[in-house]
């Protein structure tokens, strides 16, 4: 099993062919994490707590104790299938709208999905940080050769922003690992080994801002946003999937697997400003979707908006919120994947993404209009599509945190009906702009894309417990760790937690009152 | 009393000096490009084989020279680096009008300057070093004198590095009216048992000195000079100077202010992180609206010296550490830097401007690759070489807790990673290259050859530094 998962990290990395080889390649991974799945499925009735599923380990640059290890538990396994299911999907949506350097393109895709899933697995920190980076060239390369107008620039923009918040991030782990190893004599960049350093104080506040930033970037959270909409609006349709639906997504991954536990009281107390932050995002990107003319923007702003939810349930610390937040990670990868195919496929029919230009396709397109109408569903989170299970699940569990944050993360989902229904109306059902277009429904391919990320949306809508139950060990042992942290430091720090009771507390009666 | 042992530990210099005199006498007999390039090859390459097999522990000959593991480290990347500029050179050379031959005396004199002054022990023999480097640098930095711009770089080089030498010298001569001392093992001993101590004129010597060194290594303030230089000289020249010239200052500087402790001494070593940081900023800073690749190369390595001092400032063994693994790979991407000038230059001359470069990667799309790799390599980015020497240095910086430093560093690289995807920008305009035609790359084998082994030793560093970090041997 380590062989397979060696070869399938070899094969992307390797092959620089066009479309095919992409294709390929990614369709053996896919059937690779099926496998994986499937007797992880297995294993699970057999025993009750298989933790890691698979790794592989070796050393990598030993002076330094910096190891290659990989490893997978049920939130990798979840997330590098998506992965590789949106992989496949970026490249179908490729097939015909990249014609310049195919072989380039489907090089920095397939660079791209490594580095993403070397992220959802990587168990040191130096690995980590290396496949983080990995990303970005590839990413810039995209944005820049094959983006709309201003994809030089947006590309630059986010290149930056996400090269500093990374080198922040680089700046704690070197400052968590020369930590660690003075109070152990044991240096080493190993996530479990540094699992059970938790500075104290303010040196672990400052480093663990370190990787908040970059996660925060990466995510993104309210002040650090403005990278986002240039990147999703200008790159090809294949890069804002990959942007908005995989990449947000590695930010969302950091914080559950490496925030949280490494830093448990540190994260604790950061919670309130976190969950702001998230409910401002949600709040703010409605607002900012629902005012956008570029139908690219208005998803993007909406991604925005939605990766609060994420935010909310990460800093809730209870086992519906985590539940929550991976289910929104996934449903949220595939809406925003179909939204951003939709108008890939829209700017290859009218060649533009202008939605006062746009309107009355449904005549034209009614299969278009008929996916767009599941899609626009799923994002503003219809019962029975796989975002209200998330959204659901995150607001109930933040709800046993902070109510008012909830609540107010709760308002966001009423706005984000405005916009999505915005998107439906405008280019759908409106009277038409243009008289004459040429407007062919779509074709096979096209079928073949959307069919199978609406019924993933709508399985997973009826039965999330299929991603829930993958992930259900890795929660539970991190609820128990993170408990137990903080049942030590209640003894310890006895008015800190004091602190943070009396604060929900209030929140409640406040909640309450309102 | 000079014994057959310290012969022996001398013996890659002397291989130098030699070697310097049979290419003079070889110009005498017949001259040959071909032939002197080979001689000089062999001289680099002989003197390397006997650095080798020098035994790393320190053993200090004559109380003027010191054999150690951190010399010889920096002397065989010194000897290979002047390899590689001799390879470069080659081809350069062939297509210019001048007498070539003279040019490889100069080469090996200044490579022998370098190579001594990094196992420097004392004043006297890194004052001799340095001149011989400087003098020989004047007669290399002008020797294309049908060019006046070359020439003016030349005159300008010697100005700033008479002065700079004497900055140095009077500096000296300040420590030595104090001390009475001028070898830094008297030096260090005094300072470490308290004899002597950070008193005013020792300080306004020290002061002097570091005047000096920030002029030889091109640090903020004193940093005017280089993009005037880098942009006239010929591109094999600008390489040494960029990288040999600058190693061989910051060894001895390592030696001197490690030796006497001066690091210890707090305004020191403020005055070395206030110029260690200004020299990232403003590095970086100057780089962003540069239009010629020369110039911007110049001003990156302004502001890698400027990395490479946080590296210096870590005052400990994991500092010297990275600091000499930041120069191998500062060293490694410079080379690769100008020896892509060298490969597309033509007959008419360097392709210097960055709009040179536009649409590069449509028409010679590997050339275009090793190009944007060198330019992530310098922008530090992971998976190059750029990247680990930015990690040590980080690592060694964060070990003594030398966070302000740090957190310079991190945003003064965004600040530069702007105009290398700048330059990465250009290359993916889709136009026709303003290329020279005839660029000698495409004749020269060795040049094909050279290209491609630094294209994969930039990548080797950034995966598997450790084979490098373990020949540090100290």
């Amino acid at each position: 099993m380590g062989g397979g998962i060696l070869a399938w990290m070899l094969a992307p990395f390797n092959k620089a062919a066009p479309k095919w080889v992409a294709l390929i390649a990614l369709l053996l991974n896919l059937v690779i994490v099926a496998g994986v799945w499937i007797g992880f499925e297995a294993t699970v009735s057999l025993s009750t707590n298989p933790e890691w599923i698979t790794s592989i380990k070796a050393d990598w640059i030993p002076s330094l104790g910096i190891t290659f290890h990989l490893a997978m538990d049920g939130i990798s396994l979840v997330m590098t299938a998506l992965t590789f299911f949106l992989g496949i999907l970026s490249v179908l949506v490729s097939w015909k709208s990249i014609d310049k350097n195919t072989g380039f393109f489907f090089f920095n895709v397939l660079w791209l999905l490594a580095g993403i899933t070397g992220v959802f697995m990587a168990m040191d920190l130096i690995l980590f940080y290396f496949f983080w980076e990995i990303m970005l060239v590839p990413m810039y390369f995209v944005m820049a050769i094959w983006g709309h107008e201003n994809g030089r620039y947006a590309g630059w923009k986010f290149f930056l922003f996400t090269q500093i918040s990374g080198l922040m991030m680089l700046l704690s782990i070197l400052g968590l690992y020369f930590y660690h190893g003075s109070q152990t004599g044991n240096y080493s960049f190993n996530y479990f080994e540094l699992l059970g350093t938790v500075p104290g104080g303010t040196l672990s506040f400052w480093v663990m801002s370190g990787f908040l930033i970059a996660f925060f970037v990466k995510l993104p959270a309210i002040p650090f946003h403005s990278w986002l909409p240039d990147a999703y609006a200008e790159s090809p349709s294949a890069g804002s999937i990959i942007i908005a639906a995989l990449m947000s997504k590695t930010a969302a991954y950091g914080l559950i697997r490496f925030v949280v536990p490494l830093f448990p009281d540190a994260a604790h107390e950061f919670a309130v400003p976190a969950l702001a932050m998230g409910a401002a995002s949600i709040l703010y990107g409605a607002k900012l979707s629902y005012a956008q003319k570029n139908l690219k923007r208005l998803i993007a702003f909406s991604s925005f908006s939605h990766m609060g939810f994420i935010l909310i349930g990460v800093f809730s610390f209870n086992i519906l919120a985590f539940q929550g937040v991976l289910m929104q990670m996934v449903a949220h990868g595939l809406s925003i994947a179909g939204l951003f195919i939709i108008s890939g496929f829209i700017y290859d029919r009218i060649g533009t993404l202008d939605m006062q230009e746009m309107g009355g396709f449904w005549g034209n397109m009614p299969n278009m209009g008929g996916f767009t109408l599941v899609f626009v569903m799923a994002s503003l989170g219809l019962p029975g599509l796989a975002n209200f299970a998330a959204e659901f699940l995150v607001l109930a569990g933040a709800w046993q945190f902070n109510v008012l944050m909830s609540v107010l993360a709760t308002l966001g989902l009423i706005v984000s009906v405005t916009y999505s229904l915005r998107i439906l109306q405008k280019i759908f059902h409106q009277s038409r702009h243009s008289k004459e277009m040429e407007l062919s429904d779509f074709n096979l391919r096209e079928w073949l894309v959307m069919g199978s990320l609406t019924l993933a949306i709508v399985w997973l809508g009826f039965f999330p417990q299929s991603v829930v139950r993958t992930v259900q060990p890795v929660f539970n042992k991190m609820e128990i760790s993170s408990s137990t942290v903080n049942s030590e430091q209640d003894e310890v720090v006895d008015a800190n937690s004091d602190y943070d009771l009396n604060g929900s507390d209030k929140n409640e009666e406040g909640g309450t009152a309102w | 009393m000079v014994t057959l042992n310290d012969i022996n530990a001398l013996l890659p210099e002397i291989v130098l000096a030699a070697g310097a005199v049979i290419v003079m006498l070889m110009i005498a007999v017949s001259r040959n490009h071909v032939l002197s390039n080979i001689l000089t090859q062999l001289t680099f390459f002989i003197s390397f084989l006997f650095l080798i097999s020098n035994p790393g522990e320190p053993q200090l000959s004559t109380n003027l020279f010191v054999a150690d593991a951190l010399g010889k480290f920096l002397s065989g990347l010194i000897l290979c680096s002047a390899f590689v500029i001799t390879l470069f050179s080659f081809p350069y050379f062939n297509i210019q009008k001048e007498v070539k031959e003279e040019y490889y005396i100069l080469l090996i004199l200044a490579t022998l300057g370098s190579v001594c002054m990094t196992i420097s022990s004392h004043f006297i023999t890194f004052v001799l070093s340095l001149e011989i480097l400087s003098v020989s640098l004047f007669g290399l930095i002008g020797y294309l004198r049908h060019e006046s711009t070359s020439l003016e770089a030349g005159i300008k080089y010697l100005v700033l590095a008479a002065v700079a030498t004497s900055f140095i010298l009077f500096g000296f001569a300040l420590i030595y009216t104090k001390t009475g001392e001028m070898s830094l093992g008297g030096l260090g001993a005094g300072f470490n048992t308290g004899v002597f101590d950070f008193s005013y004129l020792i300080l306004a010597g020290l002061a002097l000195t570091i005047v000096g060194f920030g002029f030889k290594m091109a640090l903020v303030p004193f940093h005017f000079w280089t993009p005037d230089i880098y942009s006239a000289a010929p591109a094999p020249v600008a390489a040494f100077v960029a990288t040999i010239s600058k190693g061989a200052a910051f060894v001895f500087l390592l030696r001197l202010f490690y030796s006497i402790g001066g690091l210890a001494f707090g305004s020191v070593w403020v005055a070395f992180a206030v110029i260690a940081t200004a020299s990232m900023f403003i590095g970086n800073w100057l780089g962003l609206r540069q239009q010629n690749l020369k110039r911007l190369i110049a001003y990156s390595s302004i502001s890698h010296l400027g990395y490479l001092m946080v590296g210096f400032l870590s005052y400990s063994i994991a500092g010297i550490r990275a600091s000499a693994f930041y120069l191998v790979i500062y060293f490694t991407s410079i080379l690769a830097a100008f020896g892509l000038i060298t490969y597309l230059t033509g007959k008419r001359g360097e392709p210097v401007m960055i709009q040179d470069y536009r649409g590069l990667f449509w028409k010679k799309p590997w050339l275009a690759a090793f190009f944007t790799l060198i330019l992530l390599s310098l922008a530090g980015i992971p998976f190059t070489a750029g990247f680990m020497g930015k990690f040590y240095v980080l690592a060694s910086g964060m070990s003594t807790g030398r966070i302000f430093l740090l957190l310079a560093l991190v945003i003064s690289s965004t600040i530069g990673l702007f105009y290398y995807l700048r330059v990465v920008a250009v290359m993916l305009v889709r136009e026709e290259p303003a290329l020279p035609e005839d660029y000698i790359g495409k004749q020269s084998l060795a040049l094909k050859f050279l290209t491609i082994g630094l294209f994969a030793l930039i990548l080797w560093l950034g995966v598997f530094p450790n084979t490098f970090f373990n020949m540090l041997g100290f």
